[in-house]
């Protein structure tokens, strides 16, 4: 059953996504913040559906911490559901993602049309210069910047190695960070198709001032918030 | 609309005359923990909104105040509780800004944010100020005897038609036995 109704939500995915690509190019001429207001609703009809038909919904805590000034989101990292999130909590963003993600026919050039920080994972050094570069310009236009410090997804319960790229950026510009925490990967794991019904937490911590800081601590402080509130999130028993 | 406001010190927490300056400072009042867990397991969203001149004061910036209610929030889940927001105002009366209650900015501020209404939503304080702010916006305040609230009843204070209970627990009992009756 529950196999079955994630086959049914992802065919409701892919209408949605055939029906939101072609507009999200048609609006390409429009503001930023507009075009993201719309193209957004695909993840609102994505998280709607999945609260419908794989009875998996989520709360939300610690929305009073995030600023009026546009950030940088350093988040966990357990599955897709969190890129859908992230949308309908925070204002207008792009993400940093491996430039393949934009290879993928169809469903990569709408993530294209949405000014995301492709990035070339292969290149070291070379990719961070991409994301301070890349996340400066969007930071100055008002627009957040999302970033999985642990670059890939991890099982819960695991963590990732954070990288450099977050902190450095919020060193460079000075903008406020928001981490995020949350349990996605027990209801939506990595390398399945099933969505486990139940109630996903995510939690929005305190904003670190990233003035005067140095690109090692910003990481730091977020990492430590980030991992100590994912081990007091609740981590359901797999199911039988 | 299931929401339920609290007032910090003095509701869910010792309050200390210096202020609460630390975590280690931080001690839940008894019951209370208990109090928001059975609460929110009961389907009710809980948000604190406190007043904290003690940051104004420099008596604690706002990573200690993080820090403090991470603890909080931690030994909350100890009771299967979990708070969706806190809001806090970081200005001194002196300020006159628009957070710090008795004004209702701090609670407009939470509707505006979590997009929900306050007409009627129980919000549980234990000084006139809470009372007050809870009023201006229309939801409907509750007197707690613990923290100042003792002293508000002896003075004869409490505004008409605000109901009084002995804690946090009494506070939240009255809430769920309404809860059902009004569903039944
Ligand atoms: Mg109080
Ligand atoms: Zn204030």
């Amino acid at each position: 059953m529950v196999l079955l109704r994630s086959l049914v939500f992802y065919l409701g995915l892919a209408t949605a996504t055939l029906v939101f690509v072609p507009l999200g190019l048609l609006l390409l001429p429009l503001p930023f913040a507009t075009r993201f207001r719309v193209m957004s609703r695909w993840s609102a009809f994505n998280l709607w559906s999945l609260k419908a038909i794989c009875g998996l919904d989520y709360q939300v805590t610690g929305i009073e911490n995030i600023p009026r000034q546009a950030g940088i989101i350093l988040c966990k990292h357990q599955s897709a559901w969190e890129t859908l999130a992230l949308q309908l909590v925070f204002p207008a963003q792009v993400w940093v993602l491996k430039r393949e993600l934009l290879w993928i026919p169809i469903y990569g050039w709408g993530l294209a049309s949405m000014a995301p920080i492709a990035i070339d994972r292969a290149a070291g050094m070379r990719a961070l210069r991409q994301i301070v570069a890349g996340g400066k310009e969007r930071l100055a236009r008002g627009i957040w910047v999302v970033i999985f410090p642990e670059g890939t997804r991890v099982a819960p319960g695991k963590r990732g190695r954070y990288q450099p790229g977050g902190g450095m950026l919020a060193a460079e510009t000075g903008c406020p960070v928001v981490p995020v925490a949350h349990n996605s990967g027990y209801f939506w794991p990595r390398n399945s198709l099933r969505k486990r019904p139940g109630r996903i937490t995510m939690a929005i911590g305190p904003v670190i001032d990233s003035r005067g800081r140095s690109a090692e601590e910003i990481t730091r402080l977020a990492e430590e918030w980030i991992e100590s509130t994912v081990a007091q999130l609740p981590a359901p028993a797999p199911p039988a | 609309m299931k929401l339920v406001v609290l007032d910090r010190d003095g509701v869910i927490n010792v309050d200390s005359r210096d202020y609460v300056k630390s975590e280690q400072e931080w001690q839940a009042l008894p019951g209370s923990l208990d109090a928001i867990g059975r609460l929110y397991r009961s389907g009710y969203r809980i948000v604190v909104v406190t007043n904290q001149a003690g940051i104004a004061h420099g008596k604690l910036n706002a990573e200690i105040l993080a820090a403090i209610h991470q603890k909080m929030l931690a030994h909350l889940s100890q009771y299967g509780g979990v708070i969706e927001a806190i809001f806090f105002c970081p200005h001194a009366p002196e300020d006159h800004c628009n957070c710090r209650k008795p004004k209702p900015g701090l609670l407009r501020e939470l509707s505006r944010r979590l997009r929900v209404r306050l007409h009627g939503v129980p919000c549980i304080g234990d000084k006139l100020s809470d009372i007050e702010a809870a009023l201006a916006v229309g939801a409907s305040p509750i007197l707690v005897r613990t923290g100042h609230g003792q002293a508000i009843v002896d003075a004869g204070e409490v505004p008409h038609g605000v109901p009084v209970y002995a804690n946090l627990r009494a506070a939240v009992d009255a809430i769920l036995s309404q809860g059902s009756a009004a569903s039944r």
